[in-house]
């Protein structure tokens, strides 16, 4: 039989019944819409962390406290208090490093006039800047002298400026956190998100007059600090390990990180992990759509096999007039797959369609970092596997097909 | 004297179902030279059918030997078989069994799709086919809008469209009228004296006539097998 013959005559039968052919590739359509649309946002979360992450600067390394028990969770940079200003000076000494500032955060009231707020607080040092370089509208950064002298000093993210001040200049208001009042000294420009923070609603003061007056804590939450151009920044991180080691007199010959009481990362250990979240999801996400794809698989098997059954004395007769054990199977398995690939082509236009659409509506209304991801790749895999689908659930039918007896087949009311 | 097309000798046919075995035909010896038209006659249950099923290629014997056009067919795989069916043989069946809704130029052409001729014969076999048989004014019709007779005229059209060797018909009035069922056995009758080689099974005396040789069936053997002198040609009744 000439393939021309195969399609001519599968497309044939297939149109007879048209209705019941588009009913069938339905859940074939939803199944492979499914898994677009979730690798779409899979992916999508991805580069959007990322890129939160990406911001954070190559040549950075970051110190947060751990609890130094190997059998306890991972590090909680906000319940464990190891890290202090301490360690932040011995890593300023320790020359490995061109810029280091130690940060403290927490949210607490905060208010001016009629005007309350639950705020996040920055504590940090004057070199913060140096680190995650911004721009300011109004006034000044936070200066060394300020840290030294516990000084009550705030600089404000752009919106709370608005929130606060309206469009006017709010240098040399005072502002109330918690029950200090503190002074403006700057106004930052919008800034956006960074690592999940929206920058523009934080409040920066010094972390000394955080640590004594607004917590009275002696710790810190992490240590950032710039490597230098040139240096490998895993040398540096090994050797910040051995000086932390030293700095809190730890017993760790080994150095097995899960022993010490500190927790040194990057922005690639960030990426890394997020990368792996991000497969982990996409896995996730696209098993269960993959759950509909098998769902819509017995579908078409289901409905080949009524099929073969409707159609066994058409069998009969292509058997009688000379049709070979292989004409049929291949018969009944270009219907299935046609059913399949026709699913899956119907499939991938609408997962795109709706991948775009709730892309567009992220976008637009609740992350604008957001980036819309059409999977490539997906699309191809959805095609391919739609076509998988028609072979495996079509081969059962199809076979129970070219087994018939002609001559049963022929006498079969 | 020509090679008989079929010759066969001895041949059995037993059905297995379970512990029991019935044997459907019990050594069954003939031959069937090119150009006769055979009727097989004989009550339900004597082995007619399964005897055309045998000799069509549709089923397999037992014991026995059967050799068509000299072949010797015993062994033969299913796709061999199969071709057989495809190259030498057409079947005209009691319930027409033509596909509804394809048209009647797409039913005679079915069995040349399975086959190897260039897309030019094989609209050549087809339109010849339905030349054969009167049907060019319905050759688009959907079969499902034919009539009884149209249908069987269709089916014979389909049945020589691979241009066979032998022609076998099972009951091919069995669903007809009397007088659509004549106009039926005046065209076999037509083909047979164009030289067309065609075995009927019938369990109708009236229908036998037609044919140049009647075998008579009973209980899977042969009871009798003689010439037919007189050759009826129209006139047919129930």
């Amino acid at each position: 039989m000439r393939y021309q013959d195969l399609f001519a005559t599968a497309t044939e039968s297939l149109l007879r019944t048209k209705s019941r052919s588009l009913l069938t590739i339905l859940g074939i359509v939803i199944g492979i819409a499914a898994v677009i649309l979730m690798l779409s946002i899979g992916q999508g979360a991805e580069k959007f962390i990322l890129s939160e992450v990406a911001d954070l600067g190559a040549d950075l390394v970051f110190v947060e406290p751990a609890s130094g028990d190997p059998t306890a969770g991972p590090p909680n940079p906000f319940i464990e208090q190891t890290m202090t200003l301490d360690d932040a000076d011995e890593m300023k000494r320790s020359g490995l490093f061109t810029v280091v500032s130690p940060t403290l955060i927490s949210t607490v009231p905060v208010s001016f006039e009629e005007v309350n707020d639950f705020l996040q607080i920055q504590g940090v040092d004057s070199s913060y800047i140096d680190l995650f370089p911004a721009e300011l509208r109004y006034g000044t950064y936070l200066e060394a002298s300020d840290v030294d002298s516990y000084s009550k000093v705030a600089v404000l993210g752009s919106e709370i400026s608005e929130d606060f001040f309206g469009d006017r200049d709010p240098v040399g208001e005072r502002i109330k956190i918690k029950s200090n009042s503190y002074r403006v000294v700057g106004v930052f420009e919008k800034q956006g998100s960074r690592f999940f923070q929206n920058l523009d609603k934080q409040v920066s003061i010094p972390v000394t007059t955080m640590q004594r007056d607004l917590l009275a804590v002696e710790y810190v939450n992490y240590v950032s600090a710039r490597v230098p151009a040139g240096v490998e920044i895993e040398e540096v991180k090994e050797e910040l390990r051995y000086l932390m080691r030293d700095a809190h007199d730890l017993d760790n010959p080994e150095g097995d990180p899960a022993l010490d009481d500190f927790f040194v990362s990057s922005q690639e250990d960030a990426t890394e992990t997020i990368g792996m979240v991000g497969s982990v999801l996409t896995i996730l996400l696209s098993s269960i759509a993959a759950i509909s794809l098998i769902v819509g698989g017995i579908g078409i098997m289901n409905i080949m096999l009524v099929s073969v059954t409707e159609r066994t004395r058409e069998i009969g007769l292509r058997k009688a007039v000379g049709a070979t054990y292989k004409e049929i199977l291949q018969q009944f398995l270009v219907e299935s797959i046609l059913l399949t690939m026709f699913g899956g082509l119907i499939g991938v236009l609408a997962g795109s369609v709706i991948s775009y659409v709730v892309g567009w509506v992220l976008v637009h209304f609740f992350l604008s970092t957001w980036a819309i991801v059409i999977p490539l790749n997906a699309v191809f895999l959805g095609a391919a596997v739609s076509t998988v689908v028609g072979l495996v659930f079509g081969i059962y039918p199809a076979r129970s097909a070219a087994r018939l007896n002609p001559i049963d087949a022929l006498r079969y009311e | 004297m020509n090679q008989p097309i079929i010759q066969c000798e001895n041949l059995t046919r037993d059905y297995v179902n379970g512990d029991v075995v019935t044997r459907a035909l019990r050594g069954v010896t003939f031959e069937i030279q090119t150009g006769e038209f055979v009727a097989i006659m004989g009550p339900s249950g004597s082995g007619k059918s399964t005897l055309m099923h045998v000799l069509g290629f549709l089923d397999a014997f037992t014991e026995g030997s059967y050799l068509f056009e000299g072949e010797d067919v015993r062994g033969f795989s299913e796709d061999e078989l199969a071709k057989f069916r495809q190259d030498r043989v057409g079947f005209i069946f009691q319930a027409f069994n033509l596909l509804s809704k394809s048209t009647v130029y797409q039913n005679i052409m079915l069995p040349l799709v399975y086959g190897t001729l260039s897309i030019e014969e094989r609209k050549k076999r087809t339109l010849n086919a339905i030349k054969e048989v009167s049907m060019e004014h319905r050759q688009n019709h959907f079969s499902n809008q034919l009539s009884g007779g149209e249908k069987q005229r269709v089916a014979i059209a389909r049945a020589l469209a691979n241009e066979p060797s032998v022609i076998f018909a099972d009951e091919p009035t069995g669903n007809l009228d009397t007088k659509t069922g004549g106009q039926i056995l005046d065209l076999l009758a037509a083909l047979h004296d164009q030289g067309h080689t065609i075995v009927m099974v019938t369990h109708e005396q009236e229908a036998a006539e037609y044919a140049s040789r009647i075998i008579g069936m009973r209980d899977g053997l042969i009871e009798s097998d003689s010439a037919n002198g007189h050759r009826r040609r129209g006139g047919y009744s129930k």
